[in-house]
């Protein structure tokens, strides 16, 4: 037997190769399809409906910011849904590649940035710092080496990580604040609007 | 009873069903079984320009999947990968199971073309998230 596979841009790739019965083969096919296959394909959908959704419901109540960044992040997340779901890719496959990896990124940024908007939480120098980051990352995404794409994506992913810990450390200290007496904007450097409520319904 | 802040997230109706959900989910693949199937591990490997079948005289090498590399130039080539099979033992349907490819791929069997990843001409085949079952046609056997 031969098996011939075409190599592109980025990183090409064959895994374990099965023989074997059909009746045997089909059960495992199908619990990847369904897992991989028709669950990312069901998020793109979802995400892609929610997120023009709420962009429709910022655009009646353009003071309430949090619909343009849930309906933002919706849309970020729905690019790699639609990679993971399909076959065979729309445009040429290293720019749906990088297109997804930035997709990945900005849905960090705009999520963040719904999370803040949710919590009440006000960090425009710590919001302004994260998307310059990402913006310089993912610029550099658009030229980089199939060796250097994925490290500067984890790049991106630490970035992101590090200011959304930022985020559950602010709900820790202002959870722990609400038990005290201490009104939580009199945390110093907490970013936290004088005005701040954390709902734990 | 006013729920203390510290436990609302494991008595919250909504996160605990999405946890179970997400558990599920990953549980799921974990009982895929492959059974009797064998699974192909040592090939032997061609990398070459031309689309066209290589001769079995060609310098193929000794190779153990899986097969992963990082390549920088858009169009650089095909890789071939060969194996023996042994005959089937039953008049069962055979089957070819792939996990993921990208990107992609065709197979012939025998010299017989017997499948591979559809794309429409011109586009790519993406099949690293999506995988490839392919039946083997009981003519294409030796």
């Amino acid at each position: 037997m031969v098996i011939r596979l075409e190599l592109h841009r980025f990183t090409n790739v064959l895994a374990s190769v099965f023989v074997g019965a059909r009746d045997e083969l089909w059960p495992l096919w199908q619990q990847r399809h369904f897992s991989q296959g028709q669950l990312s394909q069901f998020s793109f959908y979802l995400c892609a409906v929610l997120g023009f959704f709420m962009l429709g419901l910022w655009a009646c109540r353009r003071h309430d910011t949090q619909y343009l960044w849930f309906g933002a992040s919706s849309l970020c997340w729905s690019v790699p849904m639609l990679y993971m779901a399909v076959s065979y890719a729309p445009i040429r496959h290293d720019w749906f590649l990088v297109l997804t990896l930035i997709g990945i990124n900005f849905y960090a940024v705009t999520a963040i940035r719904f999370l803040h908007r949710l919590l009440k939480i006000e960090l425009p120098n710590v919001e302004g710092w994260h998307l310059s980051l990402i913006t310089a990352v993912s610029f550099i995404e658009l030229f980089a080496s199939a060796k250097l794409i994925m490290p500067l994506s984890l790049l991106a992913d630490m970035i992101s990580l590090i200011v959304l810990l930022n985020v559950l450390r602010l709900c820790c200290s202002a959870a722990m604040c609400t038990n005290s007496s201490v009104p939580p904007a009199a945390i110093p450097g907490s970013g936290l609007a004088p005005t701040c409520s954390l709902h734990f319904r | 009873m006013r729920i203390k802040k510290d436990t609302w997230l494991f008595t919250n109706r909504p996160v605990r069903f999405y946890c179970w959900l997400l558990l599920a989910l990953l549980v799921v693949p974990a009982h895929a079984q492959v059974g009797d199937s064998t699974a192909i591990r040592r090939v032997e490997l061609l990398e070459t320009t031309e689309a066209a079948l290589p001769a079995s005289t060609a310098d193929w090498r000794p190779f153990v999947l899986p097969y992963q590399k990082p390549l920088d130039r858009i169009d650089a080539g095909y890789a071939w990968f060969r194996f023996t099979l042994p005959s089937p033992d039953s008049d069962e349907m055979q089957s070819l199971y792939i996990n993921n490819h990208l990107y992609g791929i065709k197979v012939w069997l025998n010299g017989e073309e017997v499948g591979g990843s559809d794309a429409p001409p011109g586009r790519q085949a993406t099949g690293w998230n999506l995988p490839l079952l392919l039946r083997l046609p009981a003519s294409a056997w030796r």
